[in-house]
């Protein structure tokens, strides 16, 4: 007995779905080569449902500007220097002076805790001053 | 900003505490010695025309006064005064070294006294220092 299975022989369904196949691919070639070539665009309802947002929120209050969208936008827009702005002169002007004030107030003030400048002879030393400051 | 003011408050600060250099004063009160044996009275320290002061230790000076001029020479007593001497030092030891010379110059030869006094330099404005001057040498004057 034999375990090969039989030859197929080619029957009328299978020539009949080679010719369907065909016939199909010929009938379809030309009309996909001429698809949106030239043509102008199409306004057909179906079109449209793409264009808009069949999502739109219907309350506007979702559609307003948020905090965050506004500090995107000022970024976005570029700064002037800071030395063009007077709050930065102002702000200088005043650390500048306060630590001259600062630096020449304790100077003075160790200076004169310290006994400040050489204190003068006395009159009955007769001129017996000397050292540091004579 | 906190940052830079809270740095040159404390820049300040070690400023004032670094600081100017504070006077001290040393108060030199000299008193020729004439008790027996040293000078004879009035009459030998009035030969004293000059004086000089010699520092040493944690400050150095060496300075005169006379002849004619600031006190010398004196004419009753034996009492000259104070020889008032500044510093900046605030510590260790100042030797104050007083030499009296009987003639116009500081001649090593005409030496006639000498006193010493070592003290500890402190923090105090004002240091008084009672300093002797004994006769030392027979000096240039017969």
């Amino acid at each position: 007995m034999s375990t090969q299975a039989p030859p197929r022989e080619w029957t009328l369904s299978a020539a009949v779905a080679i010719a369907l196949t065909v016939t199909m691919s010929v009938v379809s070639l030309p009309r996909v080569a001429h698809a949106d070539v030239g043509d102008a665009p199409s306004s057909k309802s179906s079109d449209l449902s793409q264009v808009e947002d069949n999502d739109k929120p219907k309350d506007p209050s979702l559609l307003d500007k948020k905090p965050a969208d506004a500090a995107v936008q000022q970024q976005a827009v570029p700064s002037a220097p800071f030395y063009e702005n007077w709050k930065f002169w102002a702000v200088a002007g005043v650390v500048v002076v306060g630590a001259v004030a600062l630096v020449l107030g304790g100077y003075y003030l160790s200076h004169s805790a310290n006994g400040g400048d050489v204190r003068p002879c006395a009159m009955d030393f007769q001129g017996r001053c000397f050292g540091e400051g004579h | 900003m906190r940052r830079l003011l809270l740095a040159l408050i404390l820049a300040s600060a070690s400023l004032g505490a670094a600081g100017c250099n504070e006077y001290h004063y040393y108060d030199i009160d000299v008193t020729f010695n004439t008790s027996a044996g040293q000078f004879a009275g009035i009459n030998e320290v009035s030969t004293i025309q000059v004086m000089r002061m010699l520092v040493s230790g944690a400050d150095d000076g060496d300075f005169q006064i006379g002849p004619n001029a600031n006190g010398l020479p004196l004419v009753t007593g034996g009492h000259l005064g104070v020889f008032e001497y500044s510093t900046f030092a605030d510590s260790g030891q100042l030797t104050f070294t007083a030499m009296a010379f009987d003639d116009a110059t500081s001649n090593p030869s005409c030496k006639t006294g000498q006193g010493m006094k070592s003290v500890e330099a402190t923090s105090m404005i004002t240091n008084t220092v009672m300093l002797t001057v004994d006769k030392v040498d027979p000096g240039c004057v017969p």
